[in-house]
Parts: structure tokens; C-alpha cells; sequence
């Protein structure tokens, strides 16, 4: 087992929602403890997926990698090629980590339909883990498109009013990206003769070759490939201006979808910047590295101005998203700046340790924050922030969740926040101290908004009669947010235990590139 | 050649023809409870028994029959079984359909088998005279087919257009086949492309090629390929749904074979450039037209028919990138691929069209299918799985499908097939939005409401499971398809 355990953690969800949809559906059983007990066993497969990941986090020390033929190698040079390494490995298990929590948060929210959602939400799982673990570009392409489809069911049957415009907004988009990566896949492949990441990454050269003339203008193949690959990794991040998806799509998600979201499936996008964009197309990285870093400081300030300008709590934290992730681009690409008079390049060092860890700080407290604008929408099915006020009296368990998620959100030292956008300012400041300065300031314009936001909802007169009679967090609900609460502060307290495994890899992988070095170590 | 060889090679088809004889003789006696089944049990062995001739006689190299009228190749082999299975595939989603519909049941099943013996034989003919009498069994069959439902006005009109425009076609075929044989004197393909290739006498050429442009016009309209397809979505519309099947996959498929036989001989005169210039200008304007008028349709008949179009642009540019790679020596084989995944998606997606449907109505439009996601949830799961597949999304086969095709346009390295793809693709984007709509009826409205489950028969059921089996099975596993296919 030792051997195949990427595959048995990777298709364990899939396997747990296949056999959900056997479950009987006549009425065998009471229509409630037949609901209960589908949730069991989604919650059961969900967390023995996430228990036999651990094992794969904790002992990791550079990678864990299977191979298996697939398709017929005469027909097609592709095969089943997984691999683990310090990029993924966090964000691996960080999917495993959310899922069982999703479910377990959305136990009474999910009133129709159970069956169907748990079988989605396992689903997936699946569809996410097999992005960050394909070492094939075929098997990331599968991978990354299969997992469109059970998120659209999700937004779509279990949104709130204009689901179906988000969730066709969020399909349409999406596919808009990834079909013309599509033939820029295709594209590599009849250069490259093979969709193996490990021949591709030794072959990058290849691709820089080619020059287009159409009328009259000669364009680089690698700009063009460039530029294809980031449009549907930019799609995902979403990179400003590419964003306007996003919004309505979390807003209109139940709070599963939101949290699978924000945790994990905008973390897609930069993955894909990191593994394949900037490794495949050095050259064009370099060369449109400008243009990026400015995108996403446009997107940090203007995600901020937006979530500060927003009413609706959920809508806020969907700006704040694009804010954040604004600062997990700035960490790729300011970092990446051409040495004066030479085609080499130097990649800091610290920036692209901070952006994968500011991915996974992203996704715990964003996650986190999304679980708790859901609770407090299913007691009282508003996400309007002017109908509370004055909460902390009445809910101060919740309160003090809240404020910890708050603070890890916007970066105070000591949470986990802080360390990822610490490496990454300082890795922007190394390389360029504008965008440094700029990007800076979204900090501080996160922690208005968020404090806007803290205050507005919790302290105050309680003067709505709605919420005087609101209940405390259920066991449940604390059981859901504790693990998160835990993860914060202890990615806060010992950032080396989690950044001595993205290490692990991360100077072998790129050694690999050529014209960029590692730099500021 | 030995005469028996040639009896041998052609007896997949003398045993379609020899059922649908005995069909229609079996039918006048025997009691009409039984009726159904018995024609249903006999068409099936009769088509399985020609697959397994069809599977013996397949051979390595080219051999031709009856004085060269006849080839039995790979291609041709492979593009029977399409049809074989398509045929099979049909007769089962017929089954409980056409008793609501129709009452003399043996013809319809005859003439089934009739139109498949006429495809079969279009794909392994050899010469313009075989060519033209296999056509005309293929649509004079379907003629009927597609006029089945008497009662019906719009079966009627849509009999009736398939007819005159199918004539229209057969015009120009024949105009060019007389044009052609005018300027060479032979029938056979081999030897006109030979003649034309070295004569040099102006008239010849001349008339072989305006010759030659009728039968690609001919052609082109039996494909459906933009600007010879209005016909298909009013012919389409009118017809029974299980015809309507039929057609969508069996007639395109057999209308695909020969072209693709023409290109590898007769078009071959023509320069490589000048026929993939004009066959290009057709592909953009197919995929286009298809794609965009099947965003505004509210029929699902209509919808499918605009796709089947936007599909044949798709299967076009396949055609196009083997003809740009080795103009002489096609590999078709990502085209067949593409073939029997479209086949298996569309059948899926009419069985449950028709099977989803009550009281003796099918589901046609958008509201009929609301929420039968959760009337049925097999079916709806059938549907989504076939609709996604028809986008393309990656699992299933029609995501192989376009994967090796796009993958043969860009293998062959030229500009021309670049801005094909790009187009290709843009045009699949669109195509996204409204298979997106079918799913978004099935499940996303009205999803609080309880509704009544849905019993479906079983033979709906069973084309359903197979179809959606053999989707994802090839859709994940793609070699499995070629070995099905031998190519």
C-alpha cells in the first residue's frame, strides 16, 4: 500500500461518492435517519481520506511519485504519473484537510438534496487532489476540467437566488481559460513528443524556438503559449481584470461551495503559475513579469477598496479574496526581475516561499471566515451587515473566533497570516521597492476593512430584536472551527516546520528552469 | 478474383437485405402481439451476424471485389462497424417507440436494415456506379423513415423536404458522375484519378473537374456542412425521434465514409491546396453557423441538429489536418474515433429524449424537461454525462475525440490549421453555453419541488447504460476505442 498511497487518497473520495449513488432512495428507510446516515458516511470517507494523507505530510522529505501506463504508449506518450513535492504537498493536504470540515459545517445547512450535495462535495475532492498531484499535463488537463463540473452542480442547486447566472458565469469563464490551454497543450506535446512534466521540464527549450510571422509581425511562440496558460490560470485566481466572476460566485455558493472556493480552488490558478506557466516559458515569465506584478497590485488595492465599499459580509470577504490573492501574484512575479545587461534572471527567494504560504493562509482563514458568515446566515438568513451589530454580547464564543480569524486574515504577527505576507514583502522589497510600498499598503487597507467589518457586526448596542435571541456556536460548530483556530496559530508560531517542506524541493525544481535563478537566500 | 471471395466479401450485406426480406415476410404471419419482438430479435441477430462477417473479412491490405467495385479496407471496415453498432443501437430505443407510433412494425424495421446495407455499402464502394445505387437505398429508406409518423404534418414536411432536397443532391451527384464519366470513360475511382492525373488534354480536365466539384457539392449536403444544411434541423424536427437518431449518426457517418473515400482517390486530382482552401472556408463557416444558431434554438431536436452541424465542422477539420499531413496516405483514424463517440453520445442523448417522455409525448423542449433530473435519476444523470460529452469536457469520450482531432490539426504544423483550431475552439466555448442550458433545465430549476419518480422501459434504460458505459470507458481510456474500431 506504502506505494500506491497517493492514488488510495486521491480516489478514495470518488470511491465513497460512486457508492453513495447506490445508496437505496426508496423508503426503506425514515427520509431523516436515511439523511443522517449519508452524511455519515460522506463525512466518514471524507476524514479516513484525510487520516491516510497524514502520513504523506508527516514523513514527507522531497517526494513521493507513481507511474503507471494509461493510455497505450504506441497511441499517445502519456501515462498515470503522480508526484508529490514540496509545492503540492501543502496544498494536498489541505484539501483533505477542509473537506471533511465542509461537511461537517454544512450538517443542517443542507436541507434538499443531501445526498446528491455529499456526493459532490466528494467528487470534488477528487477532482482537486488529481490537479495538484498530476505529473502529466494530460491527467492535470482532466483533472483541472472534471472539477468544474460538480462545483457548478454545487453552486447551482444549492445557491441562493441568481445561482444559475453565477454558476454558468463561473463555467463559462473557467472554460474560456482552460480550452485555449488546451491547444497550448497540444502545442507542447507535438513539440515536446511527450505530456510528461519530468521530459517537458528537461525540454523547455524547445518551445522557445519557434517564431510566428503573421503579417508581417514576428511573434514568439513562447509569448503566445505564455499568455495562453496564464489567461486560464489568471482566470482561476483570479487576477484583476479577470475577477468579476468571483464575487458572484461566492455570494451565491452556499457556504460549501464558498469555502471550497476560497480554500482551495483559486489556489488552482497560482498553482498552475508556479508549476507550469513560470517553469515552461522562463522567457515570457521574464518578459511579462512587469505587466503581472502591476495586475496584481491593481488587484490588491482595488480588491480592498471594493470589500470596503461592500454591505453584504460575504461579498466583502469575496473582494478580500481578490486582494489576497493579489498578494500571492506580486510573490511570483515581482520577485522575478531581469539582471541588468545579461538574459538571466533572479527569482527571490522569499517571495515564492511566501506566495505558497500565504496559499494555504489564504485558505484556512478565508476558509475559516466563509464557515463563520455561513453559521451566522443560517440562524439568520441574512448576509447584510447593517442587520446585526452588537454580537459579541450575545454570541461571544463566536465573537472570539471571529476576532482570531479577523486577525489571522489580516496578518497580526503571531498568526499565520503574517509569515506569508511577511516573506512575501520582503522578497517585493529585495527585488523592487515600489511595488513593495504599494503592495504594503493593501495590508493596511485589509486590516480597515476587516476591523470594519469586526466592528460593525459584533460591537455596538445590539438593537435589532432579531438577534438578541441568537444562540452561542453549537459543539458542532466549535468541533468545526477548533482544528482551523489550532492551524492558525500553529502555522503563526513554527512557520519552519511548514516551510522546511516546501524547501525540501523547491531548489531542485528550479534548477531545472534555465535563464532564472534562485536568489536571495 | 474469385467469384465466391467476392459473394464472401459481400455478405455482411446480402445479410442485412436477406433479414429485412424475411422481416417483412415473418411480419404478415405471425400474431401481432408478437410482432415487435420477433422483428426486433431477428434485425438484432441479422445485424450482429454481418458484424461477424464483417470482423472475419477484414484484412490487412486493400482488396477489391467485383471487378474493383467493391473495396474491403480498414476504413471502410471500420466505418461499417460504426454503423453496425449505431443500427443495433437504434433498433433498441425503437423498440417500445414505435408501437405509440406506428402500426405496420416489420417495415419499419426492414427498412432499417435496408438503409444500414445501403451505408455499408457506401462505405465500401469503389466505383461511381455502386457509390450512387448505395446512396439512394440509404436515403430512399430514410425517406421513408423519416415520413413514418402519417398522421403527423410535420413528419410529413419533413419527409417530404428530406425528399426533394435528397433528389436536389442526388442531381448533382449524378451531373458530376456523368460529367466525370464524359471526360474518362471509367467508373472506377482508381482509374479516373489515374486518367485525369496524366492526361493532359484540357477538356478532359476541365470537365473532370466540374465533375468533380458537383459530387463534393453533392457531398457536402449529406453531411450537413454550412451552406448545404438547412435542411437538417427542419428534417430533424419533423421526423419520429428514433429516425431522427438514425439519421443524426448512421447517415452521417456513411455520408462521412465516402467522402473520405473520394479524398483518398477522385479529389486527389485536385491540387492539396485548392481543396483544403475550400474545404477550410466550409469548416469555419460549419462551426460557426451550428454553434451560434443552436445558441438561440428552444426545441432540443433543433438544438441537437445545430450541434450535429457544429460537430460536422469539427469533423471536417480532422479531414483537413490528415489531408494537410500525407495528402495520399490519410490516417482518418482520430475522424472514426470522433465518429463513434458522437454516435454514442447523440443516440444516449434521443434515448433518453425518448424515453424520458409520457403519455406518448418525447421530450422536445426545454420545459418538457424540467427537472426530470429528479424524475429519473438515472436518466438525468445520462443526459448530463452525454450533454457534458458533447461540450467536451474532459472523462468522456467526446472530450478524446476532439482531443485527437485537435491533436492531428496541430500536429501538422501549418498556420492554416492553427487558425482552424483557434477558431475551433472559440467556437467550442460557445457550444459550452448551450449544453450548459440543458443541464441547467434538468436539475438547477425548480430543484425544491418534489416530483413523482418515473418508471422507464427497458430498453430505454439499457441503450442509456451502454451508451454512458462505453462514453466514460473511452473517455478515459481511449485506446479501448481504436481496438473496438481495429484501426
Amino acid at each position: 500500500m506504502g506505494n500506491s498511497l497517493i492514488s488510495i487518497v486521491l480516489f478514495l473520495p470518488l470511491i465513497g461518492g460512486i457508492l453513495l449513488m447506490f445508496f437505496p432512495s426508496n423508503r426503506e428507510f425514515i427520509p431523516s435517519s436515511r439523511d443522517k446516515l449519508i452524511k455519515v458516511i460522506g463525512l466518514s470517507f471524507a476524514l479516513l481520506t484525510f487520516i491516510l494523507s497524514i502520513p504523506l505530510f508527516t514523513s514527507f522529505k522531497g517526494g513521493f511519485e507513481e507511474k503507471v501506463i494509461w493510455i497505450d504508449p504506441n497511441m499517445l506518450n502519456t501515462s498515470y504519473h503522480l508526484k508529490l513535492d514540496g509545492i503540492s504537498i501543502l496544498l494536498f493536504i489541505l484539501t483533505t484537510f477542509v473537506t471533511p470540515i465542509i461537511l461537517l459545517a454544512s450538517w443542517n445547512s443542507i436541507q434538499i438534496r443531501i445526498k446528491e450535495f455529499v456526493i459532490t462535495v466528494l467528487l470534488i475532492e477528487t477532482g482537486m487532489l488529481g490537479a495538484f498531484v498530476a505529473w502529466d499535463l494530460l491527467l492535470f488537463y482532466i483533472f483541472w476540467e472534471v472539477m468544474l463540473v460538480p462545483m457548478y452542480f454545487l453552486i447551482g442547486i444549492w445557491g441562493s437566488e441568481n445561482k444559475i447566472y453565477a454558476s454558468v458565469k463561473f463555467f463559462i469563464y473557467t472554460m474560456v481559460g482552460s480550452l485555449l490551454m488546451f491547444l497550448g497543450i497540444l502545442y507542447i506535446y507535438m513539440k515536446v513528443g511527450s505530456f510528461d512534466l519530468d521530459v517537458i521540464y528537461r525540454n523547455v527549450n524547445l518551445l522557445s524556438s519557434d517564431v510566428f510571422n503573421i503579417f508581417g509581425i514576428n511573434l514568439h511562440v513562447e509569448h503566445i503559449l505564455f499568455l495562453v496558460f496564464a489567461l486560464s490560470f489568471a482566470i482561476k485566481v483570479p487576477l484583476f481584470p479577470f475577477h468579476t466572476w468571483l464575487p458572484d460566485a461566492h455570494v451565491q455558493a452556499p457556504t460549501a461551495g464558498s469555502v471550497i472556493l476560497a480554500s482551495v480552488l483559486l489556489k488552482m490558478g497560482t498553482y498552475g503559475f508556479i508549476r507550469f506557466a513560470i517553469p515552461f516559458f522562463p522567457e515570457a515569465s521574464i518578459d511579462f513579469a512587469p505587466v503581472i506584478s502591476i495586475l496584481s497590485l491593481i488587484g490588491i488595492v482595488y480588491g480592498a477598496f471594493m470589500a470596503l465599499a461592500q454591505t453584504d459580509i460575504k461579498k466583502l470577504i469575496a473582494y478580500s479574496s481578490v486582494s489576497h490573492l493579489g498578494f500571492v501574484m506580486l510573490g511570483l512575479f515581482a520577485v522575478l526581475n531581469r539582471l541588468p545587461g545579461s538574459s538571466e534572471a533572479i527569482f527571490m527567494y522569499q517571495g515564492v516561499q511566501g506566495a505558497i504560504y500565504q496559499m494555504i493562509n489564504h485558505g484556512i482563514s478565508t476558509g475559516a471566515l466563509f464557515l463563520l458568515v455561513g453559521m451566522i446566515y443560517e440562524r439568520r438568513h441574512t448576509k447584510e451587515m447593517k442587520e446585526y451589530g452588537g454580537l459579541a454580547k450575545v454570541m461571544p464564543i463566536y465573537a472570539v473566533v471571529f476576532m482570531i480569524t479577523t486577525l489571522s486574515s489580516i496578518g497580526l504577527p503571531g498568526l499565520n497570516g503574517f509569515v506569508g505576507e511577511f516573506l512575501i514583502l520582503l522578497g517585493t522589497f529585495k527585488a523592487n521597492w515600489i511595488y513593495g510600498v504599494i503592495g504594503a499598503s493593501g495590508v493596511i487597507l485589509g486590516a480597515v476593512y476587516m476591523l470594519i467589518l469586526y466592528q460593525r457586526v459584533f460591537f455596538g448596542e445590539c438593537t435589532n430584536p432579531k438577534n438578541l435571541s441568537l444562540k452561542d456556536m453549537s459543539i458542532r460548530e466549535i468541533i468545526v472551527m477548533v482544528p482551523l483556530v489550532i492551524l492558525m496559530v500553529i502555522m503563526g508560531v513554527i512557520p519552519n516546520y511548514f516551510l522546511s517542506k516546501i524547501d525540501v524541493s523547491m531548489g531542485e525544481f528550479f534548477k531545472m528552469i534555465p535563464n532564472i535563478q534562485l536568489g536571495g537566500m | 478474383m474469385n467469384y465466391f471471395e467476392s459473394i464472401f466479401a459481400i455478405l455482411p450485406i446480402l445479410i442485412l437485405t436477406g433479414t429485412a426480406l424475411i422481416i417483412l415476410l415473418v411480419e404478415a404471419f405471425i400474431d401481432k402481439h408478437f410482432k415487435n419482438l420477433i422483428s426486433l430479435i431477428l434485425s438484432v441477430a441479422g445485424l450482429i451476424f454481418s458484424m461477424y462477417y464483417l470482423i472475419c473479412g477484414m484484412k490487412t491490405n486493400a482488396t477489391e471485389y467485383f471487378g474493383g467495385s467493391y473495396i474491403v479496407d480498414n476504413m471502410g471496415m471500420a466505418f461499417s462497424l460504426i454503423i453496425s453498432i449505431v443500427a443495433i443501437l437504434v433498433i433498441f430505443v425503437s423498440f417500445h417507440y414505435i408501437t405509440k407510433k406506428y402500426k405496420n412494425i416489420g417495415e419499419y424495421y426492414s427498412l432499417i436494415l435496408f438503409a444500414s446495407a445501403g451505408m455499408i455499402s457506401l462505405s465500401l464502394s469503389n466505383d461511381m456506379m455502386t457509390f450512387f445505387i448505395s446512396l439512394e437505398v440509404m436515403s430512399i429508406a430514410v425517406y421513408v423513415l423519416a415520413g413514418l409518423h402519417r398522421e403527423n404534418l410535420r413528419s410529413n414536411e419533413s419527409a417530404v423536404k428530406y425528399l426533394i432536397l435528397g433528389a436536389f443532391a442526388s442531381a448533382f451527384l449524378l451531373l458530376g458522375i456523368a460529367f466525370i464519366y464524359g471526360a474518362t470513360g471509367e467508373m472506377h475511382f482508381g482509374k479516373i484519378s489515374k486518367i485525369l492525373l496524366n492526361h493532359s488534354s484540357e477538356y478532359t480536365v476541365t470537365l473532370g473537374s466540374t465533375g468533380l466539384l458537383f459530387i463534393l457539392i453533392g457531398f457536402l449536403f449529406k453531411i450537413g456542412a454550412v451552406p448545404f444544411q438547412q435542411w437538417v434541423p427542419d428534417v430533424y424536427e419533423g421526423a419520429p425521434m428514433s429516425v431522427t437518431a438514425f439519421m443524426a449518426t448512421g447517415v452521417k457517418t456513411a455520408a462521412f465514409a465516402i467522402l473520405i473515400r473520394g479524398l483518398i482517390t477522385i479529389f486527389q486530382v485536385i491540387e492539396t491546396q485548392t481543396l483544403v482552401n475550400i474545404l477550410s472556408i466550409i469548416t469555419v463557416l460549419t462551426m460557426i453557423v451550428g454553434n451560434f444558431m443552436a445558441l438561440i434554438q428552444d426545441n432540443i431536436k433543433r438544438l441537437l441538429a445545430y450541434s450535429g452541424i457544429a460537430h460536422t465542422g469539427y469533423i471536417l477539420l480532422g479531414i483537413i489536418a490528415s489531408k494537410v499531413t500525407s495528402p495520399n496516405n490519410m490516417d482518418i483514424s482520430p475522424i472514426l474515433f470522433y465518429l463513434l463517440a458522437y454516435a454514442l453520445m447523440n443516440i444516449g442523448a434521443f434515448s433518453v429524449l425518448i424515453g424520458g417522455g409520457s403519455d406518448g409525448k418525447d421530450l422536445e423542449t426545454f420545459d418538457d424537461i424540467r427537472g426530470l433530473g429528479y424524475k429519473n435519476r438515472l436518466l438525468g444523470l445520462c443526459m448530463v454525462v452525454f450533454f457534458f460529452s458533447l461540450a467536451g469536457i474532459p472523462s468522456t469520450a467526446g472530450f478524446m475525440g476532439k482531443f485527437f482531432i485537435f491533436k492531428s490539426a496541430i500536429q501538422s504544423q501549418s498556420l492554416l490549421l492553427y487558425g482552424l483550431s483557434i477558431i475551433g475552439i472559440l467556437t467550442a466555448i460557445v457550444s459550452v453555453y448551450y449544453y450548459l442550458k440543458i443541464v441547467v433545465y434538468l436539475y438547477l430549476k425548480e430543484e425544491k419541488r418534489v416530483y413523482e419518480r418515473q418508471s422507464v422501459k427497458w430498453n430505454y434504460l439499457l441503450i442509456n447504460i451502454i451508451s454512458l458505459v462505453i462514453t466514460l470507458l473511452i473517455g478515459i481510456f481511449p485506446h479501448i476505442g481504436y481496438y473496438i474500431l481495429k484501426i
